[in-house]
């Protein structure tokens, strides 16, 4: 008898930058991507406040989940380092 | 400099200051803006645009190498227009979207190859301590200045836009600062280049520049 399909839980997506290695990380479909931030920006030093991230050509929200974006594995999430000032 | 308002102080190791004057020159004050209403009306249609973009919407800006001597893809988002418009802070994406507006106004004329354009993300963005990346990214890019031609690089040091105008033929810095007349130690940091043969001690005092062109370029 065939195994039941295990449900997806988690998906990996890529996290891309100018002039900076691509990162890999596994995300739960249901955790807020505020977390992806925080754990991009503690791996590469950065500033969270100072990193956007985009998706598709919308800036991302904290609250907003992978499920929320229909995001698959392998998908692409571009961060951008910016600098505010007068 | 070709600017004739800007004063440059005295040039402290390879690096020369140039602080804004404060008194108005002629007749500026009585001069009148012949072309105001077109430029308001100009400034309300920008307003106009920003007001209706969503705010989570992203403009993706793509540069061709010609630029900054390499493809390099920009966002451009509501947050970043709005800042113009309350006259708030500059983004490093709208200094990059001015200098590709900069970069097309001089190509009309043809004047475009006295000036090379550094992408300020280079000089802006922070890395790990002890990372040189941006260093060797800024050198790479002054390889590519040919003899006569300027490099100038926005740089922002972590409050204030400043910028840096390079001639690499006679190996001089200078360094546009409004606010402050004093190089900041992260920028005397990253302009540090060798030459050759000669030492990193003599080239650092040199202050009118040396003979050659750099022959072999390193930031550090």
């Amino acid at each position: 008898m065939p195994e039941p399909k295990k449900e997806k839980t988690h998906v990996t997506v890529k996290v891309q930058r100018q002039h900076a290695v691509d990162v890999f990380i596994r995300v739960r479909l249901d955790l807020p991507l505020r977390e992806l931030k925080l754990a991009y920006c503690n791996r590469l030093g950065l500033d969270c406040d100072a990193v956007r991230f985009t998706y598709n050509g919308s800036r991302i929200h904290d609250h907003e989940t992978v499920s929320d974006l229909k995001m698959e594995d392998g998908d692409v999430v571009d961060a951008w380092y910016d600098v505010l000032s007068g | 400099m070709g600017s004739p308002q800007l004063r440059l102080s005295p040039v402290v190791n390879n690096v020369v200051v140039a602080s804004k004057p404060r008194e108005v020159v002629g007749d500026e004050v009585t001069s009148k803006n012949v072309e105001w209403e077109k430029n308001l009306q100009s400034i309300r249609s920008f307003a106009f645009l920003i007001e209706n973009i969503r705010y989570e919407k992203a403009i993706k800006i793509a540069y061709e190498k010609e630029l900054f001597g390499e493809e390099v893809d920009f966002h451009l988002q509501k947050v970043d227009m709005g800042y113009i418009c309350e006259l708030e802070k500059v983004s490093l994406t709208c200094i990059v979207v001015y200098m590709s507006y900069l970069y097309d106004v001089m190509k009309v004329p043809n004047k475009h190859g006295s000036i090379l354009f550094v992408n300020p993300y280079i000089i802006s963005a922070k890395n790990k301590p002890g990372d040189n990346a941006n260093a060797t990214l800024l050198a790479r890019r002054l390889e590519d200045a040919k003899p006569g031609e300027l490099v100038v690089a926005p740089c922002n040091v972590g409050f204030h836009w400043s910028l840096l105008v390079i001639d690499v033929s006679s190996s001089t810095v200078y360094y546009l600062d409004s606010l402050v007349d004093e190089v900041p130690m992260d920028v005397k940091i990253l302009i540090r280049w060798r030459q050759g043969k000669q030492d990193e001690k003599s080239s650092l005092a040199s202050s009118s520049g040396t003979d050659g062109s750099l022959s072999t370029l390193e930031c550090w």
